[in-house]
């Protein structure tokens, strides 16, 4: 039976005899009776809680749909982000890009009113109809973005930037025709969602002969660039953006031309 | 045996348990509650026996669910200052009190610095006043086991003391 530090008196150690002062100050626990019955009743009162399965489920439920809401709010977080990063999305595909880029140009326009600007009928505008054809799409795309800028009339020099070349008024008056809209339309989606920049270089190609100054002309010219950058053929890349910069010098794409010209490559 | 019979034998022994494995004087009577309720559960599926160092495992789990719980809640609150005084009865001078007080609070905090068994078995023979062979029965162990931990924990003890008492020396001595 060994001795008790608390209950040694005679200390040859300091240490010791401190180590035994220190246990000395803690008494013994004590238990009243009223903590006891307190406790008691607690024990035999039946808590308030569900059974452990429902809450387990509601624990479950909670944790999914956070998980749902943080995946969507990436997802969306992510998908924006790709969407800004190419020019031409918000020049084809995004409509609520566009507005923004028409509304900043439109002002000088309006304020001088071409007379050979068509105005764009509200019906033109509408929604409702049942057409799901990619060249309906795409026209409604571009007229959408002058519907959320209330602009009544829509005129090629308010689309147009300020050093490029001049477009024909019978052009500049009417919405890109559906056959122009749907090859480069098809070009943006065998690049971007089939990622086939061959068939896409094709399809620009095709429109650039057929449509030389057609209104999409920038944006097939830049979505080909994008097109030989994909498929590093530097030479079609540097070539298109020669052309580009000699037809657009301020282009919304000058950028990426500039960046794969010819001029800048070693 | 019937719960009450359980409840009443051993509450102020689980409660000495429940203090020496660690937890703060403030706690103990809702980590009481706790281990009750999982005897009551349990107590139907009890094959006989060692019914004290089977009510000791289930404090001990119990102690060690709470210690859980009380991490996670000082992550986003700020940590309770162990006050193992504050029920001190005033019996002697104020300073007196003072004084023990401050004492109990460098004891805790050095039991805290200790493994859990040698803490364990030093809280329960040196200042709960359990034998070698009731330690011996609580924690399942031979008695030789029981003075193994005993002297390493007097050990770690008195170095700690030393080391403090140093530490004052040096406070002292400084200009």
């Amino acid at each position: 039976m060994k001795q008790r530090l608390i209950e040694m008196r005679d200390f040859s150690d300091p240490d010791e005899s401190e180590t035994a002062r220190l246990l000395r100050s803690m008494p013994p626990t004590a238990v009243s009776d009223v903590v006891e019955r307190r406790v008691y009743a607690r024990v035999c009162t039946p808590r308030l809680r569900g059974p452990r399965f429902v809450r387990l489920a509601v624990l479950a439920s909670a944790l999914l749909v956070s998980t749902t809401i943080l995946c969507a709010t990436l997802a969306r977080h992510w998908l924006g982000r790709s969407d800004d990063r190419s020019p031409l999305s918000s020049a084809l595909s995004v409509p609520g890009a566009q507005p923004k880029r028409l509304v900043a140009r439109r002002e000088p326009a309006s304020e001088s009113a071409p007379a050979d600007s068509t105005p764009v009928s509200p019906a033109a505008t509408d929604e409702g109809g049942a057409a799901a054809t990619v060249h309906a799409s795409a026209h409604r795309d571009r007229l959408r973005g002058f519907a959320a800028g209330r602009r009544p009339t829509l005129v090629a020099s308010d689309v147009r930037g300020a050093g490029e070349e001049p477009v024909p008024s019978e052009v500049a008056a009417a919405p890109p025709p559906p056959e122009e809209a749907a090859l480069v339309l098809s070009a943006l989606r065998a690049l971007r969602r089939e990622h086939n920049p061959v068939q896409a270089g094709a399809l620009l190609q095709t429109y650039l002969a057929r449509f030389p100054k057609g209104v999409l002309a920038e944006e097939a010219l830049a979505l080909g660039i994008e097109a030989a950058v994909a498929r590093e053929d530097a030479r079609v890349a540097a070539a298109l953006s020669n052309q580009y910069l000699g037809r657009y010098p301020a282009g919304r794409f000058a950028a990426l031309a500039r960046k794969n010209s010819s001029a800048t490559r070693p | 045996m019937a719960f009450e019979d359980v409840y009443h034998t051993y509450f102020r022994q689980t409660v000495a348990w429940i203090r020496a494995l660690g937890v703060p004087d403030a706690e103990i009577e809702d980590v009481a509650q706790d281990v009750f309720l999982v005897v009551r559960r349990k107590l139907p599926q009890f094959q006989g026996g060692n019914l004290a160092g089977w009510l000791y495992r289930i404090a001990q789990l119990t102690v060690r669910n709470f210690r859980r719980l009380a991490w996670f809640k000082n992550l986003f609150s700020r940590s309770q200052d162990l006050d193992a005084a504050d029920g001190l009865a005033m019996t002697t001078t104020p300073a007196m009190a003072l004084e023990k007080k401050q004492d109990q609070r460098v004891l805790i905090q050095m039991l805290d610095r200790m493994t859990d068994k040698r803490r364990e078995t030093l809280v329960l023979f040196e200042i709960e006043g359990y034998s070698g062979n009731e330690i011996a029965a609580l924690h399942g162990v031979p008695v030789k086991t029981v003075w193994t931990r005993l002297h390493h924990a007097r050990k770690d003890l008195v170095a700690m003391v030393s080391a403090l008492r140093q530490q004052r020396e040096t406070e002292a001595g400084k200009p």
